[in-house]
């Protein structure tokens, strides 16, 4: 098999992990803060020194 | 609820479900599909569509008892057992789950280590999640209390699937799953678990999209990666413990497309049966699918599509000619016996298809009933409080909205889906990247791809502008996950960092996923606090005050259960947190005209046998709740109990 066709499939599954990352951070943005919001809630009955975050349920 | 009745309650849902599974099992062996995943999907079908079946005819009989059902159970296993071919069937069910346990360890020595580890912890984490939340929660979903758990609590009731006088005209729609919640009530006479009752679908999904996945080539390990990833779809989650129907659909459209991926990528069946059992089981879901909710039907040209690029446009004809003649040399093949078995139950998924909708037809000239239909303008069917309509300037609508919603990015993902897609980490993570991919380097793809973008389309030809109109779409992230266990399959070895840094951010997504859904993303601990306070036979949705108004709560601590409470609400407000937890409420319903006065409605309330009078904010149109203020503090027939709860004054 040549360099060339062993790179193609390498190149390819980088690119969408790239992709990916990318895609994930730009979600995030937005949906980070609710993913997380009730776990931290639950952080904060367990660490009551937590800061109060606003925005969460 | 006394210790001795709650035994014989569970007892008798045993007997059921025993009797259930067995004839799923007996049917089962009737239609070998021959792979395991697709068996499963086969299996797991079975028990959904026997359970529907088995509620429904007891139903219209008005036999929905715990004790009749239990009898019912107990007579069908006797039959099962005198009737020798059966008998031996049900002999050989050891020697099928030895078979299945066989599978079932091929499948599980093909996952790495890691996946392994990952998928008992995603496992016993979303265990945990679903006990948990159908044990501390009662239903709070706005369409469950307007009309899906209605139906469940009226019939569950009165032991009769029935209509009744409601303003709710939605209660007329096809209610196959409303069916089949009732079998996570009518035993205990309690709606504590009636939030299982998407379970079923939830599994079949789960299973359907692992078989999809085989079928289009992926390994195990990808099959399952992918089948995981769809799993955790917040949408999927939130509306599985959410009792809708919507998880339903899409199970059924997702296992349509496995079996029509079966029968379109497979050259020559090993075993004509094979052909014959994936039709039939195709029929049955579809028509399980046209009793659960209409628009299967907008779904299904994308289904058709898939079927007729799969094995290649020109080929098409033929394969799928073959696969029918394989078909019907099959169907001649079997026992007399067997065929009228087979035939009986296409009758009753043909019932459980048609009922609704023939009832509707007969009884208000519309079988879309209370929906009226409008194609590009023109009236099909008039008669209804609501328009169904089909037309390219609705499709714009909805494309526009699509895009508004399209990244979550306005607001969290609630049940109700305002505003969002629900799809979740891993869809718009990995999920769309793969996506791309899988439609560049996958020649056998794009037509797969197409075949869920037609159903979209179609969709959304019809379906209200609406902020929370996603609801419909649950099945539509099943296509990025198919493509990303197609992309696993091609992901290099080496360098190590590409698997680990895949695997890692699946695992990573799927944690997010399912972090997204532990509380619906709208329940709070001190709400939570609130219901474990009380014991679980006292938890009713009308005490969960995420969007309840007071007055349901007023109702239940102020109406006697021992009389019938009238009510009047809208045709979009709450009726289910009534009836109360144990179905105990009789209710009437009350009509009251805005320029109705006192003594009219204090008539209209004798007549309909009621002493109380319930009206809420934001439920009970507005003038109708002035209307009855008025009477109350004119004192002439009507006095104020509590707030939204009115009672006749002993003298008028």
């Amino acid at each position: 098999m040549s360099s060339m066709q062993e790179a193609r499939p390498l190149a390819g599954a980088a690119l969408v992990l790239l992709a990916s990352l990318i895609a994930l951070a730009w979600y995030g943005q937005g949906q980070l803060i609710y993913s997380l919001a009730f776990l931290y809630q639950v952080a904060q009955t367990v660490f009551p020194g937590l800061p109060v975050v606003r925005g969460g349920p | 609820m006394s210790a001795p009745e709650l035994a014989l309650r569970l007892g008798a849902w045993l007997t059921c479900t025993v009797f259930v599974l067995a004839l799923a099992a007996l049917i089962h062996r009737q239609l070998p599909l021959g792979r395991p995943a697709l068996s499963a999907v086969g299996l797991i079908l079975l028990g959904i569509f026997l359970t529907t079946l088995f509620l429904f005819l007891a139903g219209l009989l008005g036999l929905l008892r715990a004790d009749s059902l239990a009898v019912a159970g107990l007579f069908g296993l006797a039959v099962m057992v005198a009737v020798p071919s059966w008998r031996k069937s049900l002999q050989r069910i050891p020697h099928d789950l030895s078979g299945s346990v066989i599978d079932l360890r091929r499948f599980w020595s093909s996952l790495p280590r890691w996946l392994r580890f990952f998928s008992v912890a995603a496992v016993l984490v979303s265990l945990l999640r679903f006990a948990f939340l159908i044990w501390a929660l009662p239903p709070f979903v706005w369409d469950s209390l307007t009309y899906h758990l209605t139906n469940v609590a009226h019939w569950t009731q009165v032991g009769k699937i029935e209509l009744f006088d409601t303003p709710i005209l939605r209660i007329y729609t096809p209610a196959n799953y409303e069916v089949l919640a009732t079998w996570f009530t009518v035993f205990l006479h309690h709606d504590a678990v009636v939030e299982a009752a998407g379970l079923p679908a939830y599994l079949l999904a789960l299973v359907a999209v692992y078989a999809c996945a085989r079928s289009l080539g992926c390994s195990r390990p990808a099959s399952w990666m992918g089948a995981m990833a769809y799993a955790s779809t917040p949408a999927l989650l939130l509306a599985t413990t959410g009792t809708k129907n919507d998880p339903h659909v899409a199970a059924y459209y997702l296992t349509s497309l496995a079996l029509v991926l079966d029968l379109a990528v497979k050259r020559r069946s090993a075993d004509s049966r094979h052909s014959l059992s994936s039709l039939f089981l195709l029929a049955v879901t579809l028509l399980l699918a046209a009793g659960t909710k209409a628009y299967i039907a907008h779904l299904l040209p994308g289904l058709a599509l898939i079927a007729l690029l799969t094995p290649g446009l020109r080929r098409a004809l033929p394969h799928w000619r073959e696969r029918l003649a394989e078909a019907a040399a099959a169907w001649g093949s079997l026992g007399a016996w067997t065929r009228r078995s087979l035939a009986l139950l296409l009758l009753g998924a043909v019932l459980l298809g048609g009922y609704w909708n023939v009832r509707n037809w007969v009884l208000t000239g519309n079988p879309f009933y209370p929906y009226g239909v409008t194609i590009e303008g023109a009236r099909i069917f008039s008669e209804g409080e609501r328009t169904a309509r089909l037309n390219l300037a609705r499709l714009g609508n909805n494309l526009e909205s699509l895009a508004g919603k399209f990244g979550d990015a306005a607001g969290p993902i609630e049940p109700d889906l305002p505003e969002t897609t629900g799809w979740g980490w891993f869809f718009y993570g990995l999920g769309l990247a793969a996506l791309v991919w899988a439609l560049l380097s996958r020649r056998s793809f794009p037509s797969l791809a197409f075949g869920f973008l037609l159903s979209l389309l179609v969709l959304m030809l019809s379906i209200r502008p609406s902020p929370f109109n996603m609801r419909y779409l649950l099945w539509f992230p099943g296509v990025a996950s198919l493509a990303y266990a197609l992309w696993l399959d091609d992901l290099p070895p080496r360098p190590r960092i590409l698997p680990i840094g895949a695997a890692t951010i699946f695992c990573a997504a799927l944690a997010l996923n399912l972090a997204t859904t532990l509380n619906y993303n709208r329940v709070s601990l001190d709400r939570f606090g609130l219901m474990l306070e009380r014991p679980l036979w006292e938890r009713q949705a009308a005490l969960l005050k995420l969007n309840m108004p007071s007055e349901y709560e007023h109702a239940i601590l102020f109406a006697p259960a021992s009389e019938p409470l009238g009510y009047n609400v809208g045709s979009n407000g709450f009726i289910y947190p009534l009836f109360r937890a144990n179905y105990q409420q009789r209710l009437v319903y009350v009509p009251v005209g805005e320029s109705d006065d006192c003594g009219y409605i204090a008539a209209r309330m004798r007549e309909r046998g009621t002493r109380y009078l319930f009206v809420a904010e934001g439920h009970t149109p507005g003038q109708i709740i002035s209307r009855v203020r008025v009477c109350a503090q004119d004192g002439s027939s009507l006095a104020e109990e509590s707030r939204g709860l009115y009672v006749l004054n002993a003298g008028s």
